[in-house]
């Protein structure tokens, strides 16, 4: 079906549902029906398809090393830290 | 006649466990391991969360401290991940409280869903950066890009795309962490991915002609 023809008011609907489709969190019948309407619909194909892969690129992108002086900092807090005595218990903080 | 029992799984049993509970009975020292590993993704998180590097170092030391001597109190009844990203949303809260920031913005669904509705207006072909392999596509520049665009979502929306997106918490985990519902948690996850779709669309496309 040519995606001009058919009624793009399902359009705005489904596209609230392509995140959670994306991910997998979809019931069996809500899937299928997602599935079908990406099959016949260019525009919600192409909102699935860039909105994966923006997915993609953002847990791509590159992590943030930690630089070399703060690291060289946190080593020293850290080598502090342990050869202190034991800190007394402080309120619970659940976990 | 015997009968084999199966043991009932330990909940949320990871390396971390372990590694948490030998630094308890003693072995301090381990606290590094804890340290080696988790670090750097607080120190990322930290930078997407703060927008600077000297807040993103706080982040993660008051994390780490605070970790550490909490750890005794730690009940194992959630991952140790989630429980340290607990520490580090907590941190990045109380670092946003003080420094007064600007009262939180919306993603509006509308300006979202006009967008939505002129694509489907003039429905075009798949484009060209969601077609390639991804490979093709990445490189520094563009996770510099990437990182930009994250930076920009109001806090509320970037919080729940860096747990979700880039630390791989679910649905379920991240609404815990962020005392939300999970609905409201799949809501600003897909806004916040929408804005971001519309940011990187013109990043890549101009960056794709002639390629």
């Amino acid at each position: 079906m040519d995606c001009r023809e058919h009624d793009h008011r399902r359009c705005l609907e489904l596209s609230r549902r392509i995140s959670a489709y994306l991910d997998g969190e979809l019931d069996e019948a809500e899937r299928r029906s997602v599935e079908e309407h990406l099959a016949a619909c260019l525009a919600c194909a192409c909102c699935a398809a860039t909105l994966k892969r923006t997915v993609e690129l953002c847990r791509r992108a590159a992590p943030q090393p930690l630089p070399e002086p703060f690291a060289r900092r946190l080593d020293g807090l850290l080598a502090r830290l342990l050869a202190a005595p034991r800190v007394p218990k402080r309120r619970p903080r659940r976990g | 006649m015997k009968t084999e029992r199966t043991p009932p799984a330990p909940a949320a049993v990871d390396d971390d466990d372990a590694l948490v509970r030998r630094i308890l009975a003693g072995e301090r020292e381990l606290f590094r391991v804890l340290v080696e590993r988790y670090a750097p993704r607080l120190y990322t998180f930290g930078r997407r969360m703060c927008r600077n590097e000297p807040d993103a170092e706080d982040l993660v030391q008051e994390t780490l401290l605070s970790a550490f001597r909490h750890l005794p109190e730690f009940r194992f009844e959630s991952k140790f991940k989630n429980w340290l990203f607990r520490i580090a949303v907590n941190a990045c809260r109380k670092k946003h409280r003080r420094a007064r920031l600007a009262a939180e913005e919306e993603l509006a669904l509308e300006d979202l869903d006009r967008r939505l509705a002129d694509e489907a207006a003039r429905p075009g072909a798949v484009p060209l950066w969601a077609r390639l392999p991804l490979e093709r596509l990445l490189s520094e520049e563009l996770s510099a890009q990437v990182r930009e665009a994250i930076g920009s979502l109001p806090e509320k929306y970037r919080v729940v795309l860096l747990l979700r997106d880039i630390e791989g918490f679910s649905t379920e985990e991240t609404a815990r962490l962020l005392r939300l519902t999970p609905v409201n948690v799949k809501v600003r996850l897909h806004r916040a991915r929408l804005f971001l779709r519309e940011r990187l669309k013109g990043v890549l496309e101009h960056g794709l002609q002639g390629a």
